[in-house]
């Protein structure tokens, strides 16, 4: 690798690097190290050891790599002790494989080059207490078996809270209430920085390869010319190629399956454009015939002899993630149509009442008139044949009034035109939770925006009816629109249960006064626009930017899983390429706006800058 | 004439209760309000004797309307009839409520639970009684079973079995689980005289929800007034130690459960008087003790109706089924396929014929 390679690497790596002495002092000190614990490579390197990362004191991790050289230092050390890890790490020194093993540590074979991977707490500049993901590697030279180590470090501390989170949501599936999304975009960001910062250290070839071989991500790095000059371990695991047979050929001979003019049309890219480009969901089948999906970020390299731009590809596997994020999103599905179908039937089980009272009654009712009409069939009898006039027109007032002929004939119509209209309430529900859900459409198919909305707030009602009035302008003109109708009846939903919400929030417990939901339909340029206004408490600025992050909630614990915006933020900006917009104020309601493009292309866009 | 008065927000299901109820124009008197105020007003300006009431409605829903009803007019006998599928929020209303009814109820049913709480409501003719009785929202528990129950639904993962057998050693927790499992309330509503089969039917969640978020059942030592809480104690442990060894008798049998069930439960009435009545029930008590006297006599001639027909009608307006609610009048469980003995009370009490205290 040429040097300016190790010096971009070094600075652009998003990885927390760390050069480590013998003694334990730091050598070299990154500026994503910077990042995640404030301390600057000076400051860090003027540090007489490294405790000052260590939330507890570093002789209670006696198999933590560094325990060795700090142990070194102090008068305490015993050269022999089982948990000098560093000792183990010599490969060089035969009696190391008959110590005693410490069975917490993970590298125990000395034959392959000594790695160790912990998981720490740690802290920062400014006292607070972090989750960090450590590797380390020693370093040797010819003459020396070991000089130092190097180490990566991440921080994972929204890393392990998100872990928690869904070890905490699985548990919590049955129960109806799954909630989760994966966050992990610290790489991208940390990209965008590290690319903009400086290289102030040098370090031999070796140490820069130890360094891309620590790297858990995908590292590979191409020159102006498309010449691979680097790949790391985790590249040669993931694709199967090792780095000897790849480096200093082009990447299109890499025998990897995957969609190559995507590649190929990003690495131009970003030779135009200059800046990080980001190339998701880059789906992959590995030799072994799994289907893996990769993100990866690729960050110009300029030479500065030519000024030409090589690339720096780093990738990782979110095919976890990915698939976590797919059962997110069919969970609160899920979720909602559960919560739904209480208030469904509470709709549907009111009507059944009465259509039930007023059957009832009609038959009671024919009972009377069968009664009448016997009688006044009997009475015609009688009269013709001239018997028992008197006794019998007596009996036969009787019967008509005990029937109560004027309430009958007046109320029986009515019973069954309300029965009537119970049975049309009852189907339309039936009709629009078919409508909702969608069954059996995964493709975007062009959907009456305007019906749409209908049947969402039909099934909806429940949640809605008691706190509100639903007062809808909808554009008669507006033209069919590509999309997931599940998918955009789900955000509909989410956007008219949090208005109501909003309102019963604004309300109070005492409310009696019903707030309004105004829902707008029309469009806008090359957009149709989906308006979604409350007379609800509004939005604090503060949350406002919070507002679609997975977990945010205002709610109280059992009323929101702070699933439903970030979804819908997803389902209408990604999978529908379109934008949701807020605008509110405290105690003045909220108007969410949701874009749909009109002409939406029929193929899911392929790149995202 | 007996007056009831139905609430609901849709008219369609008033208007359709009004036309069903049209059979029962000569026998009962209804009227009608769509919501929770003119409910009240309704109410405060004549006597009722039941309200039905539907849960969800805007502005005050079903259980606060309950809540104004038991202050306000203690003697009206109070059902939910809901359409309600979300138990968060019928629980709110199942501590308030006598009957919990689900729409759609069939109109038979309907009438004929009305019919009955009417009949019953005809053997509590003293006002003052009949309006303590039916403020009862629950009957006391012992404090152990109650502490006991409390820690069992606390610890995660606790089984129905192990709960029957705590609910059913104690008459305050069996009578308050008989009423909720009896109703619509409950998924599949629990339709014998069974305890154990009761605790079945609610399952750990449902009773952790009723004894922790809605707080159906009570502890005897957090009883106020002037109930004799010693008096009381002795009856729970008494009718405890009867339904253990019905229990125990044979083995696990329907009937056993059934027999257990109804002996945790023979003296109801007492327990109920003792808390209704308070002092005068104690003055009662002690005065029969002292001259040997029946206290059955004395409660008829002093309140107008004895424990076992007050026992039978207040598990009755509870919707427990009748043969359960006809043993306590007797004081005896009428099991014809089994030879379980009978556990008569000390022998004391001749048999009431069920037809004469009934009809």
């Amino acid at each position: 690798m040429k040097s300016y390679d190790y010096a971009t690497l070094f600075a652009a790596c998003p990885v927390g690097l760390i050069a480590w002495n013998r003694d334990g002092t730091i050598e070299d000190w990154n500026a994503a190290a910077e990042r995640i614990f404030g301390w600057s490579a000076c400051e860090a390197m003027a540090q007489p050891s490294a405790q000052f990362l260590f939330s507890s004191s570093l002789q209670d991790h006696a198999a933590h790599p560094i325990a060795g050289p700090i142990r070194e230092s102090r008068s305490d050390f015993t050269p022999s002790s089982p948990l000098d890890t560093l000792d183990h790490a010599r490969p060089a020194e035969p009696e190391t494989r008959n110590a005693e093993p410490t069975p917490a540590h993970p590298a125990r074979d000395t034959t392959t080059p000594f790695s160790a991977e912990i998981v720490d707490e740690n802290l920062t500049k400014d006292g607070r207490t972090i989750v960090c993901e450590w590797r380390y590697q020693p370093v040797s030279c010819p003459d020396e078996p070991l000089v130092g180590l190097i180490s990566t470090v991440q921080d994972i501390t929204e890393r392990a809270r998100s872990e928690q989170s869904i070890l905490k949501a699985y548990a919590e599936i049955e129960a109806g209430h799954f909630e989760i999304q994966m966050i992990n975009e610290e790489l991208q960001n940390s990209i965008q920085r590290a690319s903009e910062l400086t290289v102030r250290a040098e370090v031999s070839a070796h140490a820069s390869s130890v360094i891309l071989s620590s790297i858990p991500s995908i590292l590979i790095s191409l020159d102006e010319d498309g010449i691979v000059t680097a790949w790391n371990l985790a590249a040669e695991r993931m694709f199967s190629i090792s780095s000897g047979d790849i480096v200093g050929r082009m990447l299109s001979d890499a025998d990897i399956d995957w969609d190559w003019p995507r590649v190929h049309a990003s690495i131009e890219q970003l030779e135009r454009k200059m800046e990080t480009i980001r190339l998701e969901d880059m789906r992959f089948t590995n030799q072994s015939g799994q289907e893996i999906i990769l993100g990866f970020t690729l960050n110009p390299m300029v030479n500065v002899t030519n000024g030409r731009a090589g690339c720096l590809l780093l990738g990782a596997d979110v095919t976890a993630r990915k698939r976590m994020e797919t059962q997110l999103a069919h969970a609160q599905r899920v979720e909602s149509i559960g919560h739904l179908a209480a208030g469904i039937a509470h709709e549907i089980n009111t009507p059944l009442q009465y259509v039930g009272d007023n059957t009832r009654f009609l038959i009671d009712c024919f009972e009377d008139i069968d009664r009448v009409c016997r009688c006044c069939s009997d009475l015609v009898t009688s009269t013709r044949s001239g018997t028992a006039l008197s006794a019998k027109i007596d009996q036969a007032e009787q019967i008509v009034r005990a029937a109560d002929l004027d309430y009958v004939l007046e109320e029986a119509p009515r019973a069954l035109r309300q029965s009537l209209e119970g049975i049309e309430r009852v189907s339309g529900i039936v009709r629009a939770m078919k409508e909702f859900s969608h069954p059996g459409t995964s493709d975007k198919v062009a959907t009456d925006i305007n019906h749409a909305i209908e049947s969402t707030l039909t099934v909806a009602r429940n949640e809605w009816k008691y706190v509100a009035e639903i007062v809808t302008e909808f554009d008669p003109n507006l033209p069919l629109v590509r999309c997931l109708p599940g998918d955009f009846n789900q955000v509909i939903l989410n956007m008219v249960v949090n208005a109501a919400h909003a309102i019963a929030e604004a309300a109070g417990s005492s409310g009696n006064a019903k707030g309004t939901i105004t829902i707008t339909t029309g469009t806008e340029g090359p957009w149709a626009l989906i308006r979604i206004r409350d007379t609800g408490a509004g939005i604090h600025p503060d949350n406002v930017r919070r507002l679609f992050d997975p977990f945010f909630t205002t709610k109280d614990v059992g009323k929101g899983t702070g699933q439903g915006l970030a979804i819908s933020h997803s389902i209408i900006v990604d999978k529908h390429a379109g934008k949701i917009e807020v605008e509110s104020a405290p105690g003045e309601g909220a108007s969410f706006s949701i874009y749909l493009p009109l002409f939406a292309k029929s193929a899911p866009e392929s790149l995202a800058a | 004439m007996p007056k009831i008065l139905f609430v609901d927000d849709d008219v369609n299901v008033l208007n359709g209760l009004q036309r069903m109820l049209r059979v029962m124009r000569n026998e009962w008197q209804i009227a009608f309000a769509d919501n929770g105020r003119e409910a009240l007003a309704t109410l405060g300006r004549e006597p009722f004797d039941i309200v039905v009431t539907d849960m969800r409605m805007p502005s005050m829903n079903g259980a606060e309307l309950l809540a104004e009803v038991l202050q306000l007019h203690p003697q009206v006998v109070r059902i939910i009839l809901s359409g309600q599928a979300d138990l968060q929020n019928a629980l709110a209303g199942i501590g308030l409520a006598h009957q919990y009814l689900s729409k759609p109820t069939e109109p038979t049913v309907l009438i004929g639970v009305l019919k009955r709480v009417i009949g019953l409501l005809a053997q509590i003719p003293n006002p003052a009684l009949r309006r303590s009785l039916n403020s009862l929202q629950s009957l006391p528990s012992a404090p152990h079973a109650y502490s006991q129950l409390i820690e069992l639904v606390r610890t995660p993962g606790c089984d129905a079995d192990s709960l029957a057998e705590i609910v059913a050693s104690d008459m305050g927790l069996a009578a308050k689980t008989l009423q909720t499992a009896g109703s619509a309330f409950a998924n599949s509503p629990c339709r014998g005289a069974n305890v154990w089969q009761a605790v079945q039917i609610l399952g750990p969640d449902l009773i952790r929800s009723l004894a922790i978020d809605t707080g159906v059942f009570t502890d005897l030592s957090q009883l106020d007034g002037a109930a004799d809480r010693a008096l009381i104690s002795e009856l729970l442990a008494s009718s405890s130690q009867r339904a253990r060894c019905a229990a125990a008798d044979t083995a696990r049998s329907e009937a056993a459960a059934e027999s257990a069930t109804f002996e945790l439960l023979r003296d109801v009435g007492q327990v109920a008087l003792a808390v209704a009545l308070g002092a005068e029930h104690s003055a009662i008590h002690s005065a029969c003790v002292e001259c040997g006297s029946a206290q059955a006599d004395a409660e008829s001639s002093r309140v107008g109706v004895c424990h076992r027909r007050a026992g039978s009608y207040l598990m009755g307006i509870w919707g427990l089924p009748e043969t359960l609610t006809e043993a306590i009048a007797n004081a005896s469980f009428p099991i014809s396929s089994s030879p379980l003995p009978v556990f008569n009370n000390q022998g004391s009490d001749a048999r009431h014929n069920f037809a004469e205290i009934s009809r």
